[in-house]
């Protein structure tokens, strides 16, 4: 993580402005992935190619052993990007979705006069905080409540992206 | 014997062969670059990490097929150069 201290908040991370190229990451894993996914028919090919026009010999069966296996790693690694794009792309439309939810909740905060915290806390401005009217209060904590909701939105979300990405089995070991 | 016994596809080809898959192991490295991230969780980045030790496996494999092509080739070239002192003699 970075030493901004806004980072530890979960209000604060989630309002802030995501990283640029952030927005189209889900699409680039993808597109690496049809990439892969061509480079497997591709590498097949060539191999096809190679094996009618080399006859059996150990040097044409230690190639041929060594293709079929990259090959198959080519299959697996376009699997393994497949499932990262999905959950890539669906964390990242999740977290704008509870997002935009936030920085609604924010924006009719500072409608009604209120102040939204680093922590994600809606409150009186502070001159008027221990005058405010309880319907005033009221209204500051069903906000705080809405920007509680986006923040545990986004957690679930993380979360599910972390569980996806632990389920997706790791690379062949050499 | 023969060089035919091994090959029998023009040294040329052989070496095109070599070539595309040169190529194709140039296009899979670049595919990292699309997704090059590395605040990637470590599930994540080993999977970015792939794609270079698949790409080096085949260069590997091109270079093994040219390093083929040229020891048949001088096979080939001494043959030829054998048969054509016999036909001289």
């Amino acid at each position: 993580m970075t030493t901004d201290d806004t980072a530890a908040l979960p209000y604060a991370r989630l309002v802030a402005a995501p990283p640029t190229g952030d927005a189209d990451r889900g699409e680039r894993w993808s597109q690496a992935a049809q990439a892969l996914g061509e480079a497997a028919d591709e590498l097949r090919r060539l191999h096809r190619l190679l094996a009618g026009h080399w006859r059996a010999g150990s040097a044409q069966q230690d190639t041929d052993e060594v293709l079929r296996r990259l090959a198959r790693h080519l299959d697996d690694a376009h699997d393994a990007y497949a499932r990262i794009a999905g959950a890539v792309t669906a964390r990242d439309d999740d977290l704008s979705r509870a997002r935009r939810l936030a920085l609604a909740a924010a924006a009719d905060a500072r409608l009604a006069g209120l102040v939204v915290t680093p922590q994600g806390e809606v409150v009186p401005a502070s001159d008027a905080a221990t005058t405010a009217p309880m319907a005033v209060r009221a209204a500051a904590s069903r906000l705080t409540a809405r920007i509680a909701d986006a923040t545990d939105q986004a957690a679930a979300a993380e979360r599910r992206a972390s569980e996806e990405y632990a389920d997706i089995p790791a690379p062949h070991p050499r | 014997m023969s060089s035919s016994s091994a090959l029998d596809m023009d040294p040329e080809n052989l070496r095109d062969v070599a070539r595309d898959i040169d190529t194709l192991a140039n296009r899979i490295h670049a595919v990292g670059a699309l997704v090059a991230d590395e605040t990637a969780p470590a599930a994540v980045l080993e999977w970015v990490d792939e794609l270079p030790r698949i790409s080096e496996d085949l260069r590997q494999v091109a270079d093994a097929i040219r390093t083929v092509v040229a020891s048949v080739s001088v096979a080939d070239d001494e043959m030829a150069r054998r048969f054509a002192h016999r036909g001289d003699g």
